[in-house]
């Protein structure tokens, strides 16, 4: 039995840095710094920040244009192989290629995909768009369904009955599918943009966590601190702020930091469906997309897939990997022998 | 038991209301030109036809009238013809299949639930035994490789990975085809001889005795079953994974231990048992996903069930059909929860249905 | 419970193992039977070498499927009825499973030949029309054709109308030039056409009258078998009219059960403007062709039975020289396979015999081929050679000319009715258009000067194509290959900005959004261009390219929301007015809302060169179109591409009719 040591073992007097942390929130850290699968999800973040941070040095962009708008080199359908020369609407040289390469023309590192959009430009630039879709529409989706669920479990009655059966109605949709009609009925009217997409994930991502929170309060309202702020005459909200919350919140951390994935991930699919961001805009999937077609002739084509492909794939992989290492810490089944 | 069944199902009328009022909502987004292809065919190009049909229906009407019509339908005055109302059965005509709404569930529902069925076992065992065997070796190399493993098949775009398959597994080796069926295997099951007992193919061509068909459609079907179970495969291992790791723990596994069990016997007898409860949940869950068609796959491997019908409505803005599916999806997805409730609480006696 | 559950575990494993087990053997025995290139195979692979003596080379491809014809395609067809579907896949299907009275004379799409007509006379100057009709003719259900056949199906078709049918091809010579529906007869301005409702309240002696018109219009003898058409006027292209799907001939008879118009004048307004739900002959067949509809999966496939009857085999008569009489495939499968990769794949593995090669996909499929045949203008015919690879499995067909197009529309009237979302402000503040934007002529001259046709021919067509001269397509009468038009100017495009809306334009720029169906990457590509050439001259000059859903599309073009569209034309007929009437006056011209002065203008040249009978004068009715629509430039004329088609190397007997539609040619293809 191998599994009991290393989670069982418990410092024997808390050190100045947990209590500075508290004792939750120390844990957490310290397991997610000692797991190697965090870790490496951890350093995978990491990269993918620095690349988004750094974007406009790594590529950057027209003048004169929106920065996440991928330049292109010309309008054939056929790929062009990485290493192949700028020909038209050539993007400024950054200023690092010169001194490395010691060639003056700026070149396709990653090649070109279908429609010749650049796909070194649209995988970094599209990093960004991982993170702001990844942010936004987790962060939104959580508090939607943080807020409607404390309160549903907090008030209960009628009001929890109300809400629960909101949720339910929603549920009742494949998420995909409900996505994709809202974002194709959005997209006519509000324009192509991230916006339609990301309402449409938002609008039907959100019960999860609802119903997490929701059961998640339940089980702490009746704990003695909440029973006690009560008797003490604690308003409605701040008990709920104070005290119910916070203890509740960490379940909902391991859905979230695994949601930012899986919502960039269904992003994609929106985008591979054609009811995604518009066309040329620097996102992975939909870079992916434009590879939709040559998919079947990967051997000769295989930087079209490949690139924007392993970015996506190692940017989910990263979120789950530090969300399941998380789960492994925050579970309190597994916290210990009873 | 027997009052909660019964208050669940008195509940889905509710739902079934909540789910159309939900829909009717996001038309409001459409103009009524738009929404009147909820009545006509073609949107009419003579523009005092569609002023009528738009009259006729209350489609520049607040929100209620429109649902109100849309539900009970319109009695013409002067005729007395009665038109239109879903409650009186009008799911419409589907101008993107050619068909009526209706006859789209028909023929594609038995599709969607046959490939369901199938991948159920793929699904659920592939990650019951990666799940397994990562608590069995928790934190150890194993434990990481099969998680990796599978986390990595859930971060994959479907699009990609079934793109992929169909490449090396068709055109290349040429085992495993697209579509449902070959048109050899159609023809015999088109013909007289040929019973269609569940318009199921793979069932029918056992019931009929017919090894040579029930093998083409299977043929058929690998393909998408891989896919699915690999995309799935992660959350079943982290569901069993951690059940697992907390019945390891749990005293009577200790005690059995200590009895001097073999490990296997120990692993298998008695706390894989009582490991599997929660992810019958899961499991549950999963394939209700399955039954209501899976959009990507579907496409990629022309497999002719309800998630493409429903993805290329949605496309092409069909609001009939994507009504009439999603009223069918949402039943379907209302149903299985409650099945899946009931199992479970069966299954685990510690749940008591409230 | 925990034994159930063990138990259930078990039964899971045993299953599991099972599938693995299956999943190990069986593809090999599969590949074995798949594998058709192996040499001295098995006895069925043999036996196809005896049967078709073909020229060396065709020995080394074998389809696994010798008797069915796979075609694995984009598209599926809308509706069977022959009066009502008017698009490329339904009419192709319907050309195969009905006739018509005369056809093409195999390539060309000028000459015709006789089919259900053994011969004709065309009397009283090109007025009237008599059809000697064929003897012995049985539809599939076994009925003979009679000369009252053909009377029903011309009258019924005209009747059923509908102005999204393809019946104003046969109202107009019938009728009179402008005459789109039957409704037009009830009230000439158009208010009746598509609304059955009201049609059916109209005035019931005019509605006789109506009905009458077209009754006597069409006449039958059946003594002397013998079927007379009189038009309202003579008509060039008469023959070409009726050459088509929705001139095939029904069983009157049959028809009348199923539901169709019960030949009666008291009653045909109950039969006027069908939706496809409800068409009675939408979803069946009962045609006289060679082949039989076995059955229709919407959206997934329709099957064809070689029809045993076919009465060219029975009375021995090729429909061209070389034809053969009876079709030699026996099973065909039109496949909807919507997904590029999948149908590439079928492709690959030999399981298709046909597919549809977007132009954008050419470079992936054209490694595959073995054999490439390329059009030879001087002879009208192919020079087919081995390609650098020998050894692949397609054959390519390409270099034909076509008879499509894809143009740019401006919108001189753009609806705003209830906001419009496609022209931002609605100003001239460099955030939007005004509704009228278009109507300056130095905006559409603009948009001419900035249209980059070399890029827009080397990227989206793969350089197989000509910049379009005007509206009628090269090798048509009155087409000029030298005459005037606009090419890529950039100069010459801001001298134009500066001068438009009184130098407002260039100061303020504009932003608008151009739409074109979401999917076609050609169209799509067309509004990129645009986009990139007016971003090169100032940022502030913004288009903005957005791909509709199809029926999205087709309501707001329909309703003229769209400030400028991209879309495409497929002729019906190979004649100038089939190009000039919709383009300058009909359909399109009708949603750009050209004033009415243009229009007139437009209108005059158009009646009077489709009048025209002597082809000189003609040609130069159409000269004078052409440098009118320089003039006013109501459009960016885009390029006719030449075509490809892809095949597997063991089918023969495909043969290029550029006016015909997809699958025509199913009759004479042997594998």
């Amino acid at each position: 039995m191998a599994s009991q040591d290393t989670i069982e073992r418990k410092p024997d007097a808390p050190g100045r840095l947990e209590r500075l942390l508290g004792p939750d929130f120390y844990r957490m850290l310290k397991g997610l710094l000692t797991n190697p699968l965090s870790l490496s999800g951890m350093a995978l973040l990491g990269l993918f920040l620095i690349v988004a941070l750094a974007a406009p040095v790594l590529a950057p962009p027209r003048p004169n244009a929106s920065p996440y708008h991928i330049p292109r080199d010309g309008f054939s359908p056929n790929p062009k192989q990485p290493g192949t020369e700028w020909r038209v609407r050539q993007p400024p040289l950054p200023f690092w290629w010169k001194p490395i390469t010691h060639k003056d023309h700026w070149v396709h590192l990653m090649g070109t995909a279908s429609g010749q959009w650049d796909i070194y430009y649209g995988v970094i630039w599209g990093t960004r768009t991982a993170f702001k879709v990844g942010l936004i529409i987790t962060l939104s989706v959580a508090t939607l369904g943080i807020f409607l669920g404390s309160v549903s479990a907090y008030y209960g009655g009628a009001v929890d009955m109300v809400i629960m059966r909101v949720t339910d109605v929603f549920m009742s949709f494949p998420f995909l599918l409900a996505a994709l009609t809202l974002s194709a009925i959005l997209a006519p009217v509000m324009g192509k943009s991230l916006v339609p997409p990301s309402i449409a994930l938002i609008m039907f991502g959100w019960m999860g966590y609802a119903r997490l929170i929701r059961s998640d309060i339940l089980s702490v309202k009746e704990r003695e601190y909440v029973l006690a702020a009560k008797v003490l005459g604690a308003t409605d909200r701040r008990i709920l702020l104070k005290h119910i919350l916070p203890n509740a919140i960490y379940p909902t951390m391991v859905v979230a930091s695994m949601d930012m994935g899986s919502y960039v991930l269904s992003f994609a699919a929106l985008s591979f469906l054609g009811v995604g961001a518009e066309v040329g805009y620097a996102d992975w999937g939909q870079l992916i997309s434009f590879a939709r077609d040559w998919i079947t002739n990967l051997g000769q084509y295989w930087f079209i897939v490949i690139y924007p492909g392993m970015a996506l794939v190692l940017f989910v992989l990263a979120w789950n990997l530090v969300g399941d290492a998380l789960r492994d810490i925050l579970d309190p089944r597994l916290r210990g022998r009873k | 038991m027997f009052n909660y069944i019964m208050r669940r199902l008195l509940m889905i009328p509710l739902l079934l209301f909540g789910v159309t009022v939900l829909i009717f909502l996001m038309l409001q987004f459409l103009g009524p030109t738009q929404r009147s292809a909820l009545y006509v065919r073609d949107i009419p190009r003579n523009e005092r036809v569609l002023q009528g049909v738009i009259r006729k229906y209350g489609l520049d009407k607040p929100f209620y009238v429109q649902y109100w019509r849309w539900l009970v339908g319109v009695t013409d005055e002067k005729t007395g013809k009665h038109e239109g109302g879903i409650l009186f059965g009008q799911f419409g005509y589907s101008r993107t299949a050619s068909e009526p709404v209706i006859d789209i569930i028909k023929r594609r529902f038995p599709a969607t639930f046959e490939l369901a069925l199938w991948s159920v076992l793929p699904v659920i065992l592939g990650g019951v035994i990666l799940g397994v065997v990562a608590a069995v070796n928790h934190n150890k190399f194993i434990d990481q490789v099969a998680r990796v493993f599978s986390i990595l098949g859930w971060s994959f775009p479907t699009f990609v990975f079934g793109l992929l398959m169909l490449m090396i597994f068709y055109a290349e080796l040429r085992w495993f085809p697209p579509g449902r069926i070959s048109n050899w295997a159609d023809a015999v099951v088109r013909s007289p001889q040929f019973h269609n007992y569940t318009t199921m193919i793979t069932f029918d061509a056992l019931l009929n005795g017919r090894l040579d068909i029930f093998w083409d459609a299977f043929k058929h079907l690998i393909l998408p079953i891989t896919t699915l179970s690999y995309l799935n495969w992660a959350l079943l291992l982290r569901v069993t994974r951690s059940s697992m790791l907390e019945v390891l723990r749990q005293d009577y596994i200790t005690t059995a231990r200590a009895k001097g069990l073999s490990e296997r016997r120990v692993i298998f007898r008695h706390a894989l048992p009582n490991a599997l409860m929660p992810v019958v949940t899961i499991g549950g869950m999963m394939v209700v996903g399955l039954l209501n068609g899976v959009v990507i796959t579907e496409t990629v491997f022309n497999y002719p069930g309800m998630g493409k019908a429903a993805a290329d409505a949605a496309l092409n803005l069909d609001v009939v059909t994507v009504l009439g599916l999603t009223l069918f999806s949402g039943t379907l997805l209302i149903f299985a929860n409650l099945v899946v409730d009931i199992m479970y609480a069966y299954i685990d006696p510690r749940v008591r249905l409230e | 419970m925990k034994r159930s559950l063990i138990v259930l575990f078990a039964v899971l494993v045993v299953a599991a193992l099972a599938l693995a087990a299956c999943g190990q053997q069986a593809p090999q025995t599969v590949v074995v039977t798949q594998v058709v290139e192996k040499p001295g195979g098995t006895v069925v692979v043999t036996q196809v070498v005896e049967a078709t003596p073909a020229p060396p080379k065709a020995k080394e491809f074998k389809s696994s499927h010798p008797d069915t014809l796979v075609v694995a395609t984009i598209g599926d067809a809308e509706s069977l009825d022959p009066a009502w579907d008017y698009e490329s896949s339904g009419i192709g299907v319907i050309m195969n499973l009905y006739d018509q009275l005369v056809t093409y004379d195999k390539s060309d799409a000028t000459k015709f030949v006789p089919d259900l007509a053994t011969q004709w006379e065309i009397s009283d100057g090109g007025k009237t029309y008599t059809f000697h009709i064929r003897k012995g003719v049985k539809f599939h259900n076994g009925d003979t054709l009679t000369p009252e056949d053909v009377a029903y199906t011309f009258q019924r078709a005209i009747l059923q109308g509908g102005t999204d049918s393809p019946m104003w091809l046969l109202t107009e010579p019938f009728f009179g030039i402008g005459t789109y529906d039957i409704a037009e007869l009830v009230d000439p301005t158009g208010a009746l056409d598509d609304d059955p409702e009201a049609l059916k309240k109209a005035d019931p002696a005019k509605l006789k009258a109506a009905c009458e018109k077209i009754v006597n219009a069409v006449t039958y003898d059946n003594d002397k078998g013998t079927v007379t058409m009189h038009l309202a006027q003579p008509w060039g292209p008469f023959l070409a009219t009726i050459a088509q799907g929705w001139a095939s001939i029904i069983d009157k008879q049959w028809s009348i059960k199923q539901g169709a118009w019960d030949g009666s004048c008291d009653t045909w307004q109950n039969f006027y403007g069908i939706d496809d739900s409800t068409a009675p002959l939408g979803k069946i067949e009962n045609g006289t062709g060679p082949y039989m509809l076995d059955h229709w999966t919407p959206g997934e496939e329709i099957v064809l039975k070689a029809n045993p009857h076919y009465w060219r085999a029975e009375q021995n008569v090729p429909a061209w020289k070389g034809a053969p009489t009876a079709p030699s495939i026996k099973t065909v499968v039109l496949k909807v396979v919507k997904e590029w990769g999948t149908r590439f794949a079928m492709m690959k593995a030999g399981d298709a015999d046909f597919a549809d090669v977007p132009r954008q996909n050419v470079a992936q499929i054209d490694p595959l081929v073995g054999e490439i045949c390329v059009w030879n203008a001087d002879k009208s015919d192919f020079d087919c050679k081995p390609s650098d690879n020998p050894d692949q499995p397609l054959r390519l067909w390409k270099g034909m000319p076509t008879v499509v197009r894809t143009d740019v529309f401006f919108n001189f009237k753009i609806n705003t009715d209830g906001g419009n979302p496609y022209i931002g402000s609605g100003q001239l503040d460099g955030n939007g258009i005004p509704a009228d934007f278009f109507s300056d002529i130095h905006i559409r001259k603009a948009f001419n000067y900035c249209f980059d046709w070399d890029t827009f021919i080397k990227d989206a067509l793969n350089g197989e194509g000509v910049q379009n001269v005007g509206p009628l397509i090269p090798g048509m009468i009155g087409y000029d290959p030298k005459g005037p038009h606009y090419t890529y100017d950039k100069d010459k495009c801001v001298a134009e900005l500066k001068q438009a809306w009184d130098g407002k334009v260039w100061d303020k720029g504009f932003r608008f959004q151009v739409a074109y169906n979401s999917g076609n990457v050609t169209r799509q590509t067309v509004a990129q261009i645009l986009q990139a050439d007016f971003a090169d001259i100032d940022p502030k000059f913004e288009i903005e390219a957005v791909g509709l859903p199809w029926p999205a599309f087709l309501n707001a073009y329909r309703a003229s929301r769209l400030p400028m569209f991209i879309s495409g034309w497929i002729e019906d007929i190979h004649d100038p007015h089939n190009w000039a009437q919709p383009f300058t006056v009909g359909t399109y011209a009708r949603r750009q809302n050209m004033p009415k002065d243009i229009h007139d203008q437009f209108q005059e040249l158009v009646s009077k060169g489709v009048a025209e009978t002597d082809p000189a004068k003609r040609a130069e009715i159409y000269k004078q179109l052409t440098a009118l629509d320089y003039k006013y430039a109501p459009a960016i004329r885009l390029a006719v591409a030449t075509g490809r088609h892809y095949e597997q190397r063991w089918v023969q007997g495909w043969y290029y009719n550029p006016i015909a539609p997809a699958f025509y040619y199913l009759y004479s293809i042997k594998k």
